[in-house]
C-alpha cells in the first residue's frame, strides 16, 4: 500500500522512444488505469515500475523512496500479465504458492495464506488443478490470487482482461475492484478499453506516445477532454472544425452554434467537441433555439438508443436518440440539431 | 536490457566446445593445407584439379549428391504429402517411424542393404525366383554410385519429408481454393500459388539432402569398401593409410567443407527467411 | 474417402519401406544359415550368444553407452544454459547464429570435423587421438543439434519471457527460478533431446572410426568388422544397434503419455 510515482521518466528502445519524460503520481490505495492507444507505452510505463527496465533518465518511487538500485526480486509489486503467465508445471495451488516459497515464508502460513487466496477469488475447488485445466477466466483469477500473495506494495494489471470474452470480462472486472476496494492496494491498471477504465477506476490516465495526455477521474475525463486527443479518445464524439468568433460564438460553414466553457479561448481556429448523446432534435430548456439544420443521411439500431448521422453544413454529426417514436425519421429528412452551451466544449486547435 | 548482461556468461561453455572441438580443428586442417613439405604452397589445391583420383572423387560425390537430392526431393514431395493427409494419429505414428533411419549409423543402412539387394539378398533372390533374373548381374549395381543411391535415399527421404511436413501444415490452402474458385487454370495454380508456397521448403529440403549426400561415408564404406572414390572417402583413406599424404587431404577437407557449407547457407537463408518467421 | 485410403496405402508403403530390412535384418539373426535362399534356414539364438560372449562386442557395447550417456549430460547443460541465454537475450544476431550451430554437423561433415580433430590433438609426446574423451568431444558436438532444437521449440511454447517476469516479480531468485520453472518446464524438450542424442550418438560411425582407437572402440566400430564374420552373426550385431535405436525413438512416445505436456510439439528433425 504504497505511493508510486514516476519523475521526468524516460525511456528509450534503441530509436524509439517509448516513453517521454513522464510524470505520474498514484496516491496510496488509489485505483488507477492507463489507457492509450497500442504502442504509447503503457507496457513499458508497468515494467518501468516493476524494475524489469530502468529508466534513461527520471526517478521511479514507490513508497517515497527511490527504486532505481532496487531490484525486481525486492520492489514487492504484484503482477498480473495479459495471458496469465501461470506457471504450467504446477497446480493452481503451487502457483499462487510460489512467491511465498520463494520468499521462504513458512510451510503453515503459506497453507493458510493460499486457502484464503483461492478462496477470495471463489476457485477452493480448483486448487489441484493444473493451468491448462483451467478457463481463461480462472487462469487469470489464479494469476490475480498469485500476484496478491506476497502482499505487494502495489499491484499491476497489463490488459488482463483483454484475452477473455465480454461476459468473464464484466465480471472480472467487477471482481478486481471489489478485491482492490477491500485490500485496499495501490493498483495500477492498464487496459486499452476505454469503457473499462471509466467503469472501475479511481482515476484514469490517458497515454499518447509515450506521456500522459490528461489524467482525471472517469467524469471529469468523459465529459471535460483538455485536448483533441482526449476528445477524440475516449467515447464517441461529435468533433468539429471551425473558428472562434468570441462571445462564445463558433461557426464552421455556413453554421454557428453558441457554446460554452470556452474560458481562456482566444478567437481563432479550434474545435468543438460535443457527445452525441448531447444532441438533440428538438427544443428543450436547455438548449432554447440554439441550433443548426442538417439532413438526415442515415440510421442505426443500438439496442434502446437509435444513432443518426445528420449532415450539417459540410460536417457530419452523430446524434444518439432514445429509440421511440422515431419511425417517421428516415434518410432525406431535414431537421434541426439543438445543442446546450454547457454540454459543448471548444478546444484549441494544437 | 541492463539487467542481463551476465546472461552472456551462460553462452560461455558451449562457445568454448565449439571453439576446441570444431573451429580449432577446422583452422588447423585450413591451414595445414595451404603447406606442402612445409612450405606455404597451394599445390595441395593445384594438384585437386591434376591428380585423376581428387578430380574424379570429387565429380562422383557431386553427381552423387545432385542425383541423389534430385530423386529424394522428387520421392519425398509425394510421399510427404501422403503423410500429411493420412489423419493426425497415424501422422505422428508414421513421422516416428520416418525418423528411425535418422538415427542409424551409415554403416546399418549399408548393411541392411547388402541383406536386402545383395548378391544373396531377399530382393534379389525373389526376382530371380520369379522373373529368373540372374542374382550377380543384378545385385552387380549395389556396389556402384547408382546403388549408393538407392542406399543413400533411405536416410535422405524421411529428411526431406520432415522438412516437406511442416509446410504442408503451414501451407495457406485458403488461397488455393481462392485461386480455383476464381477460375484459375492448373498451370496458373502451380506457378503462382503452390511454388510460391511451397517452393522455399522444397529447395531447403534439396539443399539439405545435397549437403548431407556430400558429406557422408559410412554406407559406401560398408557397402563398397573403397571402390567408389567418392570425395569424403577418399579423405578417410587418407587418415587411415599413414603413408599418405595428409595436407593433400586437408586441402580435400576444405573443398568438401566448402561445398556443404555453402548449400547449407543457402537452406538457412531460405528455411529461416521464409518459412519459420518469428 | 477413397483418396483418404490411397494417402494411407502409400504411407502404409513407406512405411515397409523404412522397416522391411530392419525386420529382415532380425530375422536373419535367428537364422542357423542364410545362404542363397529366400529367408535363414533353421532357428538359432547361438548368434546372440556369441555376440555377448566376445568381449571385444561387450567391451565396445559398454564404451558406446558410456559416450552417449555423457554426450547427453553435457549436450542437456550447454543446451539448457545457451537456449536460455538466446531466447532471453533476443539478439538478432545470436538467434542467427545459433540457427547455423544447428546447421553445423551438416555444413562440416563428420569426415572433415574427424581429420581435424585427428590433427589437432595430436601433439608430440602426447596424444588424446584415441582416447574415448576426445570421441566424447566429437559426438557433443555432431549431436549438439538434436538437443539445441527441441529445447528452442519448447522455450518458445511455453512463452518463457513472461513466466521469467512473472517469477521474478514474485520474487525468485535466478537458482529459484531454474530450478522449480526453467527445467521442469523445459522437461519434455530434454527428454525428446536427450534420447535422440543418446540414439545418434549410440550408432555414430564415421567420427569414431577416425577418433577411437583400439581401447576406446564403440560398437559401431566393431560392428563394421562383424560384417566380416557370417551373415547371421553380422545380423545380430546389427540388430542389437538399431534395436536400441528404435526403442530409444518410441521412448518419446512413450514418455508424451506420461508428461503432459505434449512431446511430439517440441521433438525433432534435422
Ligand atoms: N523491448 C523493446 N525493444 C524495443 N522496442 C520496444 C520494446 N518494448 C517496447 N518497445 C516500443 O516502445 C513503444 C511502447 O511499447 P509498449 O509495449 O509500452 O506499448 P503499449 O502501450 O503497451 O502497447 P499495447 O497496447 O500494444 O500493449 C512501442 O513503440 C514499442 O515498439
Ligand atoms: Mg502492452
Amino acid at each position: 500500500m504504497s505511493k508510486v510515482e514516476l519523475r521526468g521518466v524516460t525511456k528509450k528502445f534503441g530509436r524509439t522512444t517509448a516513453i517521454s519524460s513522464l510524470d505520474l503520481c498514484v496516491e496510496k490505495s488509489e485505483f488507477l488505469s492507463l489507457v492509450g492507444p497500442s504502442g504509447c507505452g503503457k507496457t513499458t510505463t508497468l515494467r518501468l515500475i516493476a524494475g524489469f527496465i530502468r529508466p534513461d533518465s527520471g526517478k521511479v518511487l514507490i513508497g517515497n523512496k527511490d527504486m532505481n538500485r532496487v531490484s525486481v526480486k525486492n520492489r514487492d509489486v504484484g503482477i498480473v500479465f495479459q495471458n496469465y503467465a501461470l506457471f504450467p508445471n504446477m497446480t493452481a495451488s503451487e502457483n499462487v504458492a510460489f512467491g511465498m516459497k520463494a520468499r521462504k515464508a513458512e510451510q503453515g502460513t503459506i497453507t493458510t495464506r493460499v486457502t484464503e487466496l483461492l478462496e477470495m477469488v471463489g476457485l477452493s475447488a480448483k486448487a489441484t488443478s493444473f493451468p491448462n485445466e483451467l478457463s481463461g477466466g480462472q487462469q487469470q483469477r489464479i494469476a490475480l490470487a498469485r500476484a496478491l500473495a506476497i502482499e505487494p506494495r502495489v499491484l499491476l494489471l497489463d490488459e488482463p482482461l483483454s484475452a477473455l470474452d465480454a461476459k468473464v470480462r464484466n465480471t472480472l472486472r467487477f471482481e478486481i475492484k471489489r478485491i482492490q476496494q477491500e485490500s485496499g492496494i495501490t493498483t495500477i491498471y492498464v487496459t486499452h478499453d476505454q469503457e473499462e477504465a471509466l467503469a472501475i477506476s479511481d482515476r484514469v490516465a490517458l497515454m499518447n506516445s509515450g506521456r500522459i495526455e490528461q489524467i482525471g477521474t472517469p467524469g471529469q475525463i468523459y465529459s471535460r477532454p483538455s485536448t483533441l486527443f482526449s476528445a477524440n479518445f475516449v467515447g464517441v464524439n461529435n468533433l468539429i472544425k471551425g473558428d472562434y468568433k468570441g462571445n462564445e460564438i463558433f461557426r464552421w460553414a455556413g453554421g454557428t452554434v453558441s457554446a460554452a466553457c470556452s474560458c481562456g479561448l482566444k478567437p481563432g481556429r479550434c474545435w468543438l467537441s460535443i457527445r452525441p448523446e448531447k444532441i438533440k432534435i428538438e427544443k428543450t430548456e436547455e438548449s432554447q433555439s440554439n441550433s443548426v439544420s442538417g439532413v438526415c443521411r442515415g440510421k442505426i439500431f443500438l439496442g434502446p438508443l437509435v444513432r443518426l448521422a445528420v449532415e450539417s453544413y459540410g460536417e457530419m454529426f452523430l446524434v444518439d436518440l432514445l429509440n421511440e417514436n422515431l419511425q417517421e425519421i428516415s434518410t432525406g429528412k431535414r431537421m434541426d440539431l439543438y445543442f446546450a452551451p454547457e454540454n459543448t466544449l471548444l478546444i484549441r486547435e494544437e | 536490457m541492463e539487467r542481463r548482461g551476465w546472461i552472456y556468461i551462460l553462452l560461455l561453455p558451449i562457445t568454448i566446445v565449439l571453439a576446441v572441438f570444431l573451429l580449432w580443428p577446422f583452422v588447423l586442417v585450413f591451414l595445414e593445407s595451404l603447406f606442402s613439405e612445409g612450405r606455404l604452397s597451394l599445390v595441395n589445391y593445384t594438384s585437386l584439379f591434376i591428380k585423376g583420383l581428387y578430380r574424379e572423387s570429387l565429380a562422383t560425390s557431386l553427381i552423387l549428391s545432385f542425383s541423389t537430392a534430385l530423386l529424394g526431393t522428387l520421392i519425398g514431395i509425394p510421399l510427404s504429402y501422403a503423410l500429411h493427409k493420412s489423419g493426425r494419429k497415424t501422422r505422428g505414428f508414421l513421422l516416428s517411424i520416418n525418423a528411425i533411419p535418422l538415427t542409424f549409423s551409415g554403416l546399418v543402412v549399408g548393411f541392411s542393404f547388402i541383406v536386402l539387394l545383395g548378391t544373396s539378398g531377399f530382393f534379389t533372390l525373389l526376382l530371380k525366383q520369379f522373373f529368373g533374373i540372374n542374382p550377380l548381374e543384378f545385385s552387380a549395381f549395389l556396389f556402384t554410385w547408382r546403388g549408393l543411391m538407392v542406399a543413400y535415399l533411405y536416410f535422405l527421404i524421411p529428411r526431406m519429408i520432415l522438412t516437406m511436413i511442416s509446410a504442408w501444415s503451414n501451407a495457406n490452402w485458403s488461397l488455393l481454393e481462392a485461386a480455383v474458385s476464381l477460375g484459375a487454370g492448373p498451370f496458373t495454380v502451380l506457378f503462382k500459388v503452390l511454388l510460391p508456397m511451397l517452393g522455399p521448403a522444397i529447395l531447403a529440403g534439396s539443399s539439405l539432402l545435397f549437403a548431407v549426400s556430400m558429406g557422408a561415408y559410412g554406407t559406401a564404406f560398408a557397402l563398397t569398401g573403397v571402390a567408389v572414390k567418392i570425395l569424403p572417402l577418399v579423405i578417410f583413406t587418407h587418415v587411415s593409410d599413414l603413408a599418405a599424404d595428409i595436407e593433400k587431404a586437408d586441402s580435400l577437407a576444405v573443398v568438401l567443407a566448402l561445398v556443404t557449407t555453402g548449400v547449407i547457407l543457402l537452406y538457412e537463408q531460405v528455411f529461416s527467411r521464409k518459412l519459420v518467421k518469428r | 474417402m477413397i483418396k483418404k485410403s490411397l494417402f494411407l496405402t502409400v504411407g502404409i508403403m513407406y512405411l515397409f519401406f523404412i522397416i522391411a530390412p530392419i525386420i529382415l535384418m532380425m530375422i536373419g539373426s535367428f537364422g542357423e544359415k542364410w545362404f542363397g535362399t529366400l529367408l535363414p534356414t533353421g532357428f538359432t539364438f547361438e548368434w546372440y550368444a556369441k555376440l555377448f560372449s566376445r568381449l571385444m562386442y561387450v567391451r565396445a557395447m559398454k564404451m558406446s553407452l558410456q559416450v552417449a550417456s555423457l554426450t547427453v549430460l553435457i549436450n542437456a547443460f550447454l543446451a539448457i544454459s545457451s537456449v536460455y541465454a538466446v531466447y532471453v537475450l533476443n539478439k538478432d544476431w545470436l538467434t542467427r547464429a545459433f540457427d547455423f550451430i544447428i546447421l553445423l554437423p551438416i555444413a562440416v561433415p563428420p569426415v572433415v570435423m574427424g581429420l581435424g580433430l585427428v590433427q589437432a590433438f595430436n601433439w608430440p609426446g602426447f596424444s588424446l587421438v584415441g582416447t574415448w574423451q576426445l570421441l566424447l568431444g566429437a559426438h557433443v558436438i555432431f549431436t549438439m543439434p538434436f538437443m539445441l532444437k527441441p529445447l528452442m521449440a519448447n522455450m518458445e511454447l511455453i512463452g518463457w519471457n513472461t513466466l521469467e517476469d512473472a517469477a521474478l516479480s514474485l520474487g525468485a531468485s535466478p537458482l529459484f527460478l531454474a530450478r522449480k520453472v526453467l527445467v521442469p518446464n523445459l522437461l519434455p524438450g530434454l527428454i525428446s533431446g536427450s534420447i535422440m542424442t543418446f540414439a545418434m550418438s549410440l550408432g555414430e560411425f564415421q567420427l569414431a572410426v577416425m577418433v577411437t582407437g583400439s581401447t576406446s572402440q564403440t560398437y559401431p566400430v566393431v560392428l563394421y568388422q562383424a560384417f566380416y564374420v557370417s551373415t547371421g552373426f553380422a545380423c545380430a550385431a546389427t540388430t542389437l544397434l538399431v534395436l536400441m535405436s528404435i526403442v530409444s525413438l518410441f521412448g518419446v512416445i512413450g514418455m508424451s503419455f506420461i508428461f503432459r505436456t505434449r512431446i511430439d510439439k517440441v521433438s525433432l528433425s534435422a
